[in-house]
């Protein structure tokens, strides 16, 4: 009977951390979850039916270490099965295809942005950094006009060039940089995309607020976000957007519109 | 049995049986049902304790609980051999008049007569014997709530054809009797019909005997069941939903009755071969009339095999000619009157909680974030009728690649019929044409099917829709594979120009 109860209060509390883990919570703001992860931290019965049931549900933990573990526990999709995998009907309606390669590729250029070196995502200590749409839409088209003059010149330093970066960055070039009349910025024009992309992350927790609005908003990033930056050092088309990065900062010295702030 | 205010007897057991298959019920139905239980006997004692304190000074000697006992006997012996029939009051008054008269030989006629009336009106609830119970127990919202509970053991009933009253013994009189408070008839039956097969087939007819009563009984009270079913459902025929609530309650009493007439069956074989085995005379008479018997009861059951078989069509006919508007297969609520109107009484902000819960309900659980970034990213950059996103296979070897599951075309299929249909942009095009087009790209006959069809559904009404119009100038189609029009395609604002 007793068994019983405890099994049933662990079912609980493993729910309710896998509530909070989808909610993207805070633990620093959260007592409840700052427990339920020491708890999944020290306690190993916890932690395993914990991994079962997000094994279950098609979802694992990514962070690797237990100090990342502490400012949140980020999920991840084992398959594109999992009822939690993003698909393009929900989150992309109405958007064209070019659009969406596009918002593939500012996404890759958002992290380049916020992580420009591989080294960076390897420290172990978090952080935080901020930029808003405007840098980071300018920051973007320097690095999609590299990756044409790459691409024009047949530069061999650059690996082959895929076709839908191509696309994606002749379709980001070829829009109108800044919104025509204030305050609208839909997706139609480059700030608007990369404002577009930035709230869609904001939104998911993977970056926050930090004052401002419209197109000063400035946008932190989190922990989580971070996780990804990582995961996705490996993916052949974010070295490649990297690159071009590097080549831009190697090329011109320090962007423009560019401003990296470090906090710790 | 009533419930406040007006839920009648039949319609109430009907929605407990309901509720029983369902498992669902609520604190204040179970405890309504098992006060029920309590109360069954309650016009009983409230008669003998009315009879014998001295309501009548005549009266002292008579043994009123003993007489309550006659008449249940007398009724249901009166209920058995045929549908729809019951004892009337003289014929109670014929039989309890010897009873009546041994306790107390000087009362004459008009005295028993009253007697009678007396067991009678207390038994049925009403006339001098009337009563109500009122119980008062707490909602699940800690309101107390008055449940009036107000029932007869017995009801009149007008017999149209001999222009008589006659008295029928209630379920609740049923349950009493046979002490099965809260058991489902059904099962009852088919355990009952068990013991008995058993008993005939072990030789113990004097038990078997006694349980055939008991099969009498029970068919009795299934049949009651039935009809008070049946009969809840013409009262109120406009809103059963017929399709729904009534034809599986139908089809299931169906397969019962089947499965009792056919259990019977096989206890009468039985029966029979023992009557034929058994030397004892005074036994072979008892087994002659539990054949008897039991051959009733399998009447009774084809009886009401078939009223359940002619219950559909004749409701049916009901609602048509009492010109029902067709019944909705889905109860869907009147929006307007049920659902606008009284969310315009709501003061601000209560409708908010209200509006949510259904949008809940009908909505279910929703993923709304995006979880997984890197999936996200490689969904976005999927190269161009490529199933597969691009990304690094050693990188992370457990991730499955995206697969368009709800797409019956795959990507490839829809860019190439994309680029087949795009050439209508230019100039008008042939049917003809276009397979050919589409050969070159390599289709098979399937997939140039696919593409004749998404072209053949514009010739009518979508043609608008789809900025397409479709003629046909009687060129019939010259191709390998299919026959038929050569249809001319083109763009609806460049037609004029076109044809």
């Amino acid at each position: 009977m007793s068994e019983e109860k405890g099994l049933n209060e662990m079912a609980y509390a493993a729910g309710r951390l896998i509530a909070q883990a989808l909610k993207s919570a805070k633990p620093h703001r959260d007592s409840e979850y700052k427990e339920l992860l020491d708890r999944y931290i020290y306690e190993e019965p916890f932690a395993a039916a914990v991994d079962n049931i997000l094994e279950g549900l098609g979802l694992k933990v990514l962070n690797e270490t237990t100090q990342a573990l502490r400012s949140g526990m980020v999920l991840g999709c084992v398959g594109t099965n999992s009822p939690f995998a993003p698909n393009i009907d929900s989150h992309a309606r109405g958007l064209s295809r070019d659009q969406q390669i596009a918002m593939g590729i500012i996404h890759l250029a958002v992290m380049s942005f916020y992580y420009p070196q591989v080294d960076d995502d390897d420290d172990d200590e978090f952080r935080s950094r901020s930029g808003t749409p405007s840098e980071i839409a300018s920051d973007i088209r320097e690095i999609c006009e590299a990756l044409k003059s790459a691409h024009d010149n047949e530069d061999r330093e650059i690996d082959e060039i895929p076709d839908q970066v191509r696309q994606a960055y002749e379709f980001f070039l070829a829009l109108q940089p800044a919104p025509t009349r204030a305050g609208y910025y839909g997706k139609t024009t480059q700030i608007g995309l990369v404002h577009h992309v930035l709230s869609e992350l904001q939104k998911n927790g993977f970056l926050g607020l930090d004052g401002g609005d419209g197109l000063n908003t400035r946008y932190v990033s989190l922990p989580k976000y971070r996780i990804y930056v990582r995961r996705l050092s490996s993916h052949a088309t974010a070295q490649l957007v990297r690159a071009a990065r590097q080549r831009v900062l190697d090329g011109q010295g320090v962007g423009e519109g560019r401003s990296v702030q470090d906090a710790s | 049995m009533t419930q406040t205010p007006t839920e009648p007897s039949q319609t109430d057991l009907f929605q407990a049986q309901r509720e029983r298959d369902n498992q669902a019920e609520t604190w204040a139905q179970v405890v309504a049902r098992r006060m029920q239980a309590l109360l069954m006997g309650y016009p009983i004692h409230q008669m003998v304790a009315k009879g014998e304190s001295g309501y009548h000074p005549d009266w002292q000697e008579q043994n009123f609980t003993f007489l309550a006992l006659q008449v249940f006997d007398s009724v249901f012996a009166r209920m058995a051999p045929g549908v729809g029939s019951g004892a009337t009051r003289e014929e109670l008054i014929h039989d309890l008049k010897p009873y009546v008269l041994a306790r107390q030989p000087h009362l004459d006629d008009d005295q028993v007569a009253a007697i009678v009336d007396f067991v009678l009106d207390h038994l049925m609830n009403e006339g001098k014997g009337i009563f109500e119970r009122e119980c008062i127990w707490l909602t699940d919202d800690d309101l107390p709530k008055p449940y009036t509970f107000r029932f007869g053991l017995l009801k009149s009933y007008h017999d149209p054809e001999t222009d008589q009253f006659i008295i029928r013994a209630t379920t609740e009189a049923i349950h009493l009797y046979l002490r099965m408070l809260d058991q489902p008839i059904e099962d009852e039956q088919i355990s009952n019909l068990f013991i008995l097969h058993e008993q005939v087939r072990r030789g113990r007819i004097h038990r078997a005997r006694r349980e055939a009563e008991r099969t009498m009984l029970l068919s009795l009270e299934y049949e009651r069941y039935i009809e008070g079913m049946l009969r809840a459902v013409r009262r109120d025929v406009r809103t059963v939903d017929w399709v729904r609530e009534v034809t599986p309650k139908l089809e299931e009493a169906h397969g019962h009755v089947q499965r009792l007439i056919r259990d019977q069956g096989r206890v009468l074989t039985a029966l029979k071969l023992e009557m034929q085995r058994n030397e004892d005379l005074e036994l072979v008479k008892i087994i002659q009339d539990l054949i008897a018997f039991l051959e009733m009861c399998q009447r009774r059951h084809m009886d009401l095999e078939r009223r359940i078989l002619g219950a559909g069509p004749s409701f049916l006919e009901e609602q048509a000619y009492q010109r029902f508007r067709s019944m909705a297969r889905s109860p869907m609520p009147d929006l307007n009157e049920q659902v606008f109107m009284p969310a315009l009484h709501l003061e601000g902000g209560a409708f908010r909680q209200i509006a949510k819960d259904i949008y809940h309900v009908m909505l279910g659980p929703q993923v709304h974030r995006i979880l997984d970034l890197e999936l996200w990213i490689d969904k976005l950059l999927r190269e161009e009728g490529q199933v597969e996103p691009i990304r690094d296979e050693e990188a992370d070897e457990d991730r499955l690649p995206i697969l368009n599951l709800f797409n019956p075309l795959d990507d490839e299929l829809e860019e190439k019929l994309a680029r087949i249909a795009g050439s209508v942009d230019v100039a008008p095009i042939r049917l003809s044409e276009l397979l050919d087009q589409g050969r070159e790209l390599d289709l098979d006959v399937d997939q140039l099917a696919v593409l004749g069809v998404s072209f053949l559904q514009s010739y009518h009404a979508r043609a608008d829709l789809l900025g397409l119009r479709v003629v046909r100038d009687g060129k019939p189609l010259d191709d390998p594979d299919f026959m038929g029009d050569d249809l001319l395609i083109s763009r609806v604002n460049d037609v004029e120009g076109g044809s």
